[in-house]
């Protein structure tokens, strides 16, 4: 797992944002941006190549499970490993991530081996 | 013509033009109606019947005719007041909740930060030390001897244990500073909820009132009339204001304050 990659944090809650930034510092992760919601992220990653999405799944204006949807459509940005970090742990909700095409799934609250652990899976 | 006096009589009901003389007489005359044309052995059982069922529409009749006099002091007071202002403030305190909790959780992660930094530094000197260099405040590291590093570090292993051990603390109560989004977030659909109940409470107050006034000043409009008037000002209500159409906030306020 290369720590040099681009990260993009997805949360519309600045503390959570502030957390997720916290756990990957703790695993090693330097190059991190933040998006409070689905719309900012989805343009952002229009901007610049992101080589991993840290995403939440409530957000106003785009949900993390619609700019994944949004993402896995565009051929341009269908392979961005995406993981989706919620307190959403319904199976439905899983299913439809999976279904979405979603690499992993991190429900909250979350600890830093976790995070750590989940990434490496996405990572190899 | 009997069915029609009748007919005419009870829509003077609805339209509060009767005294209570008048619906005694027109219990009578039910009565009277119900009695017309009996075989004589029925006459006992259905002068009973007749009876109760005079007895039943003339307390109707008087609630129908009181209830409209005094229809302002039948809402319950605490339905407008719960609309208009319970609600709202409750939707206040809960939106200060997750702006309190959001300030105190960012103020602990600000100093956990320094923690984290302070540590970071001591984990740098200690690891120097550890290669017997003494480094402080970015001046050229001095060399410690052999034999007060051997027996140094016992004491340097211990101190970085115990800034592992620290560290480990820290990023837990870091992870566990999500309980600000996790009660925020259950918060919201508590105030989605106590917003939408706010919403419907106020367009029913709003419908009832309306229909009120419609029909104090115009007796004699038609139910659908009074309907299609309702909907027209609610959907203004719902929508973004167009000048000079809808209900300016000063007449929500009346219409609310009068109810």
């Amino acid at each position: 797992m290369d720590l040099n990659m681009q990260v993009l944090i997805v949360d519309d809650m600045q503390t959570m944002r502030r957390i997720m930034k916290n756990v990957l510092k703790q695993i090693g992760f330097s190059n991190i941006t933040e998006a409070d919601d689905g719309k900012t992220a989805l343009a952002e990653i229009k901007k610049k190549q992101f080589d991993l999405v840290l995403c939440d799944w409530n957000m106003p204006e785009m949900t993390g499970i619609d700019l994944l949807k949004a993402l896995r459509a565009d051929d341009a940005f269908k392979s961005i490993p995406f993981v989706m970090i919620t307190a959403e742990a319904k199976k439905e909700n899983i299913v439809e991530a999976v279904k979405a095409g979603v690499n992993n799934y991190i429900v909250k609250p979350f600890t830093a081996e976790t995070v750590s652990e989940k990434l490496k899976k996405v990572f190899g | 013509m009997k069915h029609n006096a009748m007919k005419e009589q009870i829509s003077a009901i609805v339209r509060d033009q009767l005294s209570r003389e008048q619906i005694d007489e027109l219990m009578g005359f039910v009565s009277q109606a119900m009695h017309h044309g009996l075989d004589k052995e029925d006459e006992v059982f259905f002068c009973e019947i007749a009876h109760e069922m005079t007895d039943g529409i003339k307390e109707l009749a008087l609630m129908i005719v009181e209830f409209r006099k005094d229809i302002k002091s039948k809402i319950s007071p605490d339905i407008t007041e719960m609309a208009t202002t319970h609600l709202p403030k409750a939707t206040d305190q809960l939106e200060g909740i997750i702006e309190t909790t959001e300030k105190t959780a960012n103020k602990v992660m600000d100093n956990l930060e320094q923690m984290q930094t302070q540590m970071e530094q001591m984990e740098t000197l200690f690891s120097a030390l550890k290669k017997g260099e003494i480094k402080q405040n970015g001046d050229e590291p001095k060399s410690l001897d052999a034999e007060a590093l051997s027996l140094l570090m016992p004491v340097i292993k211990q101190v970085e244990d115990g800034l592992g051990s620290h560290n480990a603390l820290i990023s837990d109560i870091f992870t566990q500073m999500s309980f600000q989004d996790l009660t925020g977030q259950r918060i919201k659909q508590i105030m989605n909820l106590v917003g939408q109940m706010e919403q419907k409470l106020t367009k029913m107050i709003i419908s009832f009132g309306i229909q009120m006034q419609e029909k104090e000043n115009n007796p004699g409009i038609s139910k659908a009339e009074i309907e299609s008037k309702v909907d027209e000002k609610v959907c203004q209500l719902a929508g973004p204001q167009r000048e000079g159409q809808g209900l300016a906030q000063n007449d929500i306020d009346d219409l609310l304050g009068n109810l």
